[in-house]
């Protein structure tokens, strides 16, 4: 009645290409870009599944990645890597989007007055603790530091739920690269995170004044 | 990756892909080989390989939230039957339903959970909701039942027929004339509101797209002290251009004060719907968000006559006093309005009399403000030049007359310039010439005025700096440049007559002060389409 659901794609064919194209260039603004319409494309499109599908399902973002994919205007035709950087770029806006997400749930945590936690068009989660899940955030940028090949291999697998063989293929890499660069990529970011969950709070902890 | 991080992790990975533990220790051995820095690297990565259990193995979920829907077996919602989904956005879901109690068919809104902050919010929206339960006019939607089922807050209201004006004017379906039709709408909604604000309740968001229009021709106001209440977060446009846009909205709601919302807001809204079926678009429309943000704030909307002709001089008055920046400007009150559009349909005088020369004459520079600033600094120039010389004539006749020359044709290179922005094709260019011809009368008064060695050169980083409100960098470097330039000639003039008296550095640091104020507003300029930029690029749900 007042309220209507559009669906107009963010930007129009040329627009996702020539930023694929630009990005091919090596220009970092057109991968800045590219991400804020994924973002707004993956709101779009998990906020129209909740109008077509069944409630309370649960769907795993790559799901959604072939429709953004189309939705776009890109076609059948690309191949790498233009959906490398596509698919590169629809892990960061996850991880965002996520982040943003437990980002808030903390912050009305502490607020105290409120027990149901915002809950937005569809809400994305994640299998972690939201604590941990910032930690992981944290922990994935000093990763993408030293091994950017690595970061961007656990945004496919995690953040848009890749199998270990499609992203291998995405890639354009063999299935035990993949294997072993995933093994990696868990091992760092496992170790980063207890060191900073760890180290930092056993000193505070000795601080404390007594009762 | 430094290469010792390199090395470790080549270690690691191949390691990693022994499963025997021996196997793996051998290999350790041999690779590491006396190095016990990278060994104590990979083995503090190999336990954490170890330790990590599931950690990242299961990705990441989009989670459907649950409502009730029809079609999957939940047809049932309290006392409600839902037959079909008329419309679903952000905040809720509307249903068309059947309230088995009694019987009816209504119309029934579900507010998605978490659309409120706290139990506060909760509270609020009940009691509006309530109040506006209470309303009773047959222009007002009016609210059957506010209340709470299943975590889901809701309200009914009849299920009517129909469009809202926003469909309507979209469909193409909507034919102005000569807005007769439109004043006669506006004024029944304007009666409707006036009822509300009798019983204290302000509407806050009335735009087309909350007015239904029955087949009976009757105009029905939804959503009264609601919409706003609901965070209308979720528009699903993506485009950012109709739906995130303060059209409809009054400056000083825009101007996010909400506690300045009040009946006048009201009338500000009513204004702009009025504008909008009048014209087929909202008072202003701009490419981005910011943009029209800032027209509501300070532009003036373009005459309606302009747009459709066919619209008669009184409607257009009616329209523009409640678009009036100031509240206090705009009518009193939502009767007052809807009795000056009912006499205007009778053929009567209008209340409201045509805008003053002075208001005009603002309303001008909303408008043009490029062409205003400088008309009035022209004619403030003109007095000044013309009194001094008659109480005390320091220049010659001559010199006299070429200064007025100047400041005459300074105005109307303005006056053509602000006609050849209208144009698209030649806008770009036009304000290059203009931004480049302040400072070429500037330097052209001062030297037929032989003004020099005067503090008159102060007006060069004026003029830079109110090149500014182009917003344009590379306007701003034209000022400059031209300032300089016309510096530069004001200097080889002053050498050659006589010479000059003043030390060289005093130029060389006047110079610097140009440049420097040059850069210092194209600093800022930049730094402000940054931010439009960063803005525009947001997802909706940030702004």
């Amino acid at each position: 009645m007042t309220t209507k659901a559009e669906s107009a794609p963010v930007a129009g064919t040329g627009e996702i290409t020539r930023l694929l194209e630009e990005m091919r260039e090596g220009d970092p603004e057109a991968a800045e870009e590219l991400l804020s319409h994924v973002y707004h494309e993956l709101r779009t499109l998990a906020a129209a599944r909740m109008a077509h599908e069944a409630p309370g399902q649960t769907l795993q973002p790559t799901a959604l990645v072939h429709e953004a994919w189309l939705r776009l205007g890109l076609g059948e035709g690309a191949r790498f890597p233009s959906r490398a950087y596509f698919f590169a770029a629809v892990g960061e806006a996850m991880r965002r989007i996520l982040v943003e997400v437990a980002r808030r749930k903390q912050r009305l945590k502490r607020g105290g007055d409120m027990q149901r936690v915002e809950l937005e068009l569809a809400e994305f989660a994640a299998p972690m603790p939201d604590d941990e899940l910032l930690a992981v955030d944290e922990a994935l940028d000093r990763l993408s530091q030293t091994d950017a090949r690595a970061a961007e291999l656990v945004k496919l697998c995690y953040f848009v739920g890749l199998t270990q063989e499609q992203a291998a293929k995405e890639l354009g890499v063999s299935i035990s690269t993949v294997e072993r660069r995933w093994a990696y990529a868990r091992a760092w970011l496992f170790r980063e995170i207890r060191k900073w969950q760890v180290a930092p709070e056993a000193p505070s902890a000795t601080r404390l004044p007594p009762p | 990756m430094n290469p010792h991080q390199l090395q470790a992790k080549t270690v690691f990975e191949e390691a990693s892909g022994l499963a025997d533990a021996g196997e793996r220790r051998a290999y350790l051995d041999g690779a590491c080989a006396g190095d016990t820095a990278l060994r104590q690297e990979v083995e503090s990565l190999m336990r954490a390989y170890e330790g990590s259990g599931s950690f990242l193995q299961t990705p990441v979920v989009i989670a459907l939230p649950q409502l009730p829907l029809p079609g999957t077996g939940e047809h049932h919602f309290g006392d409600y039957e839902l037959l079909e989904e008329i419309a679903r956005g952000g905040m809720g879901v509307v249903y068309k339903a059947r309230q088995v109690s009694l019987n009816r068919v209504v119309a029934i809104k579900m507010i998605l959970s978490g659309q409120f902050a706290s139990e506060d919010e909760v509270n609020r929206f009940r009691s509006e909701a309530q109040a506006a339960a209470s309303l009773n006019h047959r222009n007002i939607v009016e609210i059957y039942e506010v209340g709470e089922h299943a975590g889901h807050h809701y309200y009914s209201m009849p299920f009517l027929e129909g469009r809202n004006l926003a469909q309507l004017v979209e469909s193409g379906q909507w034919r102005p004339g000569d807005g007769t039709e439109a004043a006669r709408l506006v004024a029944k909604i304007a009666r409707a509101v006036q009822c509300a604000h009798d019983a204290g309740i302000v509407h806050r968001d009335l735009k087309p797209g909350n007015v239904m229009l029955g087949p009976d021709g009757e105009p029905r106001v939804t959503d009264f002290g609601l919409a706003k209440r609901v965070r209308d977060k979720g528009q699903l446009t993506l485009t950012g251009h109709w739906m995130g846009t303060p059209s409809f909205m009054a400056p000083e709601q825009a101007r996010g004060r909400s506690g300045q919302c009040s009946r006048a807001t009201d009338i500000y809204s009513l204004g702009a719907v009025l504008y909008y079926l009048l014209t087929g678009r909202p008072p202003f429309v701009a490419d981005s968000a910011l943009d029209a943000l800032l027209l509501v704030l300070e532009g003036e909307a373009v005459l309606p006559r302009r747009i459709n002709p066919l619209v008669s001089g009184p409607l257009e008055h009616i329209c523009l006093r409640c678009l009036e920046k100031r509240p206090e400007d705009r009518y009193a009150s939502a009767g007052e309005l809807a009795t000056d559009l009912e006499r205007f349909l009778k053929g009567d005088s209008l209340t409201v009399h045509p805008q003053a020369i002075g208001r005009r004459f603002e309303a001008w520079g909303r408008r043009q403000p490029a062409l205003v600033a400088r008309f009035c600094t022209v004619l403030l120039c003109l007095g000044i030049v013309v009194t001094a010389y008659q109480l005390h004539p320091y220049e010659t006749p001559i010199q006299h007359q070429g200064v007025i020359l100047v400041l005459v044709s300074w105005l109307v290179i303005s006056f053509l310039c602000q006609w050849g922005l209208a144009s698209d094709r030649h806008a770009t260019w036009v304000r290059f010439v203009w931004s480049g011809a302040d400072p070429a009368a500037l330097t052209a008064i001062l030297l037929i005025a032989q003004a020099f060695s005067s503090p008159l050169v102060i007006l060069y980083p004026t003029l830079v700096a109110a090149s500014g409100f182009w917003f344009r960098v590379s306007l701003v470097a034209t000022t400059t440049v031209m300032s300089l330039l016309g510096y530069l000639v004001l200097l080889l003039q002053a050498k050659r007559p006589h010479a000059d008296s003043m030390p060289f550095h005093w130029h060389l640091l006047a110079f610097v002060a140009i440049i420097v104020t040059g850069l210092t507003i194209a600093y800022l300029v930049n730094r402000v389409s940054a931010l439009t930029r960063f803005y525009e690029r947001r997802p909706p749900a940030e702004r």
